[in-house]
């Protein structure tokens, strides 16, 4: 029942090749031989015929049925490295030897159904992601004191995680109420004209590659604040990519994804439409009904490059993470409560100076 | 010679006919004026006189005047309709002036409205509030015709059948009006004397009336209705209503700096009225008007700054409140800091836990857009109006509410009780 796997090592030392992000390609860690993806390509050619494609089930043996199913859950396998004997998670598709290091891709969780179309290389190093996160908590007046000297990273780990991208053209109709308004002023007696309009906006639109991630354990807005991806970078995909990195397989089904995706795109929609309407130069717009109909639709399963880095303040764990392509970030900070009461006063004693200074002045 | 003579006069003729009419011309007015009475609220008589009263406005005034009183404005604003006849009947970019008088009451917008241009826009601009209000002060006076000897008499035109004088801007009048009777002749001319004499002293316009009829007006409004209509809109004046139909208030109104001297203190007035009417076995009004008259003498330099803030009512009488330092002041002011605060830290805070996720217009192709429907219909149109509290300054025109009185511009103040 042990599952499949694959190495890249390296043709002129045997160490394990790594895909290096600022590289754009691969490097041996042990001998600092590099390969373009070309030479990886070559060299490994059996890995990157390798069928991941998923078999008849009337073809399988009885062993690779049971092996089949064992796949979806916890999987053992051998490294070929050390050939130390490793369980790993039920949704990883490349890891490390827990023992020696080695990058081992496992090719029964990515064949199949779970085969990706398309995938990202990683363009930010580690250095990179912790950088951004000093950065990050740069400026950030409400953290409370000591935050920087008591916070410490646990955990800083690249992933590439599952994402579902749908692409389609959709027909959009918005309706919606607006008024013009005009006022002027006669002695002492102002007037106030409010002209009623209805106005309605139908439109093809159409969008591409729309993602939503396929991890249940990754929060999609957590996910959704670092985007979004640069596809002019997407590539089909290889496996030797992922040599160095962890990367998971889906466990969000393309149906329960779409219900995500489509509602991102009916808002976006409804946002272009509106957007559209009131450029006709109203004083209000109000959107009474929306419809959206999907017509061509097309959606793929990618792997996209993300840097994780967990950080513990005060016994609890923090989130931050980083777009591994383009270096967007967003992590979720602590406040201090004492320091916000603070800002609120201050901002509170700000405007009572300034409106009681208007009201004195104009009003008495 | 009879061949002569005869040359002689046609060529005397010839110059006469080229030199005449330039004569005329330069002794023909400088200025256009022109009533366009398309509602038939003027006699033929009227619109004559009126005509030339407004030419000779037009002359002091040294710009174009005209005056429109239609009931069909065809459909258009106000505003457009007077600009389009002034431009029709003086041209683009004369120095003009036109009063339209709008009596389209089945249009959704039917104010009136002066619309100015060239010079006279620059020179009268600003006077406009008070143009109108002299306008309205006509009407409610003589109607439309009286409307339109007001607005020539803005302008300095003075109409021969106006017995009733304009107010003496330069002096401090004085108006009595007994309509109620409860005055002999010789009474009302010793207390006109006398509050003549008081007006002087305190520098202030006085009026009393005794009326038992406010004419559907309320106390107040009665009150405020005739001090403009005495000593114009925005004077300095004080006012006394007794009103004797047993369901409003007697009232006491003023305006001005009369505000400022009086208002804190018209409780007291009430008393030392009452003190005289109640004297001499009741309903004496002469001795009413005399001891109001002095006590406003005894007690002109009494001024308080207007920094009060009672307001409160029982059976017999209230105040009106003025503006001042209150508790309300401060709370406003509090409330708006306590929500910017609020929002403020509410937004900075949501900073550090949340991030708003990026819509996927990012995603879409704006090359690929392709509009099937763009429709924009328009529904329907409201004008509404609100009177505001704070001095009038240049504007184009006016709504004539139905009934009522005019709220006064700048500082007024009043009190009424029930006796």
């Amino acid at each position: 029942m042990e599952m499949q796997t694959v190495t890249y090592q390296c043709p002129h030392c045997g160490a394990a090749l790594e895909f290096d992000s600022t590289l754009g390609g691969f490097r041996c860690f042990f001998c600092d031989s590099t390969f373009n993806e070309e030479q990886i390509k070559q060299n490994f050619k059996e890995n990157e015929e390798l069928k991941l494609d998923k078999a008849d089930p009337k073809e399988l043996t009885e062993e690779q049925k049971q092996t089949e199913e064992f796949t979806g859950a916890s999987a053992l396998y051998t490294c070929p490295n050390c050939a130390a004997g490793v369980i790993c998670g039920e949704l990883d598709a490349s890891v490390r030897c827990h023992f020696c290091h080695t990058p081992v891709i496992l090719t029964g969780r990515l064949s199949g159904e779970y085969k990706p179309d398309l995938i990202i290389p990683f363009g930010m190093t580690k250095e990179m992601a912790h950088q951004a996160f000093q950065e990050y908590t740069k400026g950030k007046f409400l953290l409370p004191n000591g935050f920087k000297e008591n916070a410490k990273v646990v955990d800083i780990s690249a992933l590439y995680v599952p994402y579902w991208l749908k692409s389609g053209i959709t027909k959009a109709r918005v309706e919606a109420s607006c008024k013009k308004i005009r006022t002027w002023r006669v002695g002492d007696v102002r007037y106030t004209n409010t002209k009623y309009y209805n106005s309605v906006r139908e439109a093809e639109l159409a969008f591409i590659r729309v993602p939503c991630d396929g991890s249940k354990r990754i929060d999609d807005s957590l996910m959704e604040s670092i985007e979004p991806f640069n596809y002019s970078g997407i590539k089909p995909f290889s496996m030797s990519y992922l040599s160095g990195c962890a990367a998971e397989k889906y466990d969000v089904s393309l149906n329960e994804a779409e219900n995500r995706i489509d509602k991102r795109i009916r808002d976006a929609a409804e946002e272009v439409l509106k957007a559209d309407i009131a450029a006709q130069s109203y004083s209000s717009v109000s959107v009474t009904s929306t419809n959206v109909d999907f017509r061509q639709k097309t959606a793929v399963y990618a792997l996209l490059p993300v840097w994780f880095l967990n950080y513990q303040y005060n016994g609890k764990d923090y989130p931050f993470v980083m777009n591994g392509q383009t270096g967007s970030r967003f992590g979720i900070l602590p406040v201090s409560k004492l320091k916000s009461f603070l800002f609120g006063a201050a901002v509170f004693l700000v405007s009572l100076i300034i409106c009681g200074g208007f009201t004195w002045l104009f009003l008495s | 010679m009879f061949y002569r003579l005869k040359t002689l006069f046609t060529a005397a003729t010839i110059m006469l006919c080229a030199v005449l009419p330039m004569s005329v011309t330069a002794y023909a007015a400088k200025y256009e004026a022109k009533i366009f009475d398309l509602d038939d609220s003027l006699t033929y008589e009227q619109e004559t006189e009126l005509a030339e009263l407004l030419s000779e406005a037009a002359e002091l005034a040294d710009c174009n005047l005209g005056v429109v009183i239609a009931d069909d404005i065809l459909g258009m604003y106000p505003d457009e309709y007077t600009a389009d006849m002034l431009n029709t009947t003086f041209g683009d970019d004369s120095s003009s002036i036109m009063l339209l008088l709008c009596n389209d009451f089945d249009a959704e917008y039917h104010y009136d409205w002066i619309e100015m241009d060239g010079d006279a826009a620059d020179k009268y601009f600003n006077e406009l509030g008070t143009i109108l209000g002299d306008v309205y002060i006509g009407l409610d006076k003589n109607g439309y015709a009286g409307a339109v000897e007001s607005f020539c008499g803005y302008f300095g035109a003075a109409s021969e059948n106006n017995t009733e004088e304009t107010p003496d801007k330069t002096g401090w009048q004085t108006e009595l009006q007994d309509l109620d009777d409860m005055l002999s002749d010789k009474e009302e001319q010793e207390l006109l004397a006398y509050m003549d004499i008081t007006a002087q002293d305190i520098e202030c316009h006085i009026g009393v009336v005794i009326t038992d009829d406010l004419k559907g007006m309320g106390d107040s409004e009665y009150a405020d209705n005739f001090a403009d209509e005495s000593f114009g809109y925005g004077s300095d004046n004080i006012v006394l209503l007794f009103c004797n139909d047993h369901i409003h208030y007697d009232w006491i109104s003023a305006y001005g700096k009369a505000t400022d001297m009086y208002e804190p203190l018209i409780d007291d007035i009430f008393d030392r009225v009452y003190d005289g009417l109640d004297s001499g076995g009741g309903n004496n009004y002469y001795s009413a008007i005399q001891y109001f008259c002095s006590y406003l003498r005894d007690n002109k330099t009494t001024a308080s700054s207007g920094n009060y803030d009672d307001y409160y009512s029982d059976n017999n009488y209230y105040y009106e409140d003025d503006e001042g330092f209150s508790i309300g002041s401060l709370l406003i002011p509090a409330g708006i800091s306590i929500a910017i605060a609020a929002i403020v830290v509410s937004s900075t805070t949501s900073g550090y836990t949340k991030k708003k996720p990026v819509s996927a217009r990012s995603y879409m192709d704006s090359n690929r857009t392709k509009y099937t429907t763009r429709s924009d219909v328009f529904l329907r149109e409201t004008t509404t109006h609100v009177r505001i509290s704070s001095s009038s300054s240049g504007g184009g025109g006016g709504s004539r509410g139905g009934g009522g009185g005019r709220s006064r511009s700048g500082r007024s103040g009043g009190g009424g009780r029930r006796r």
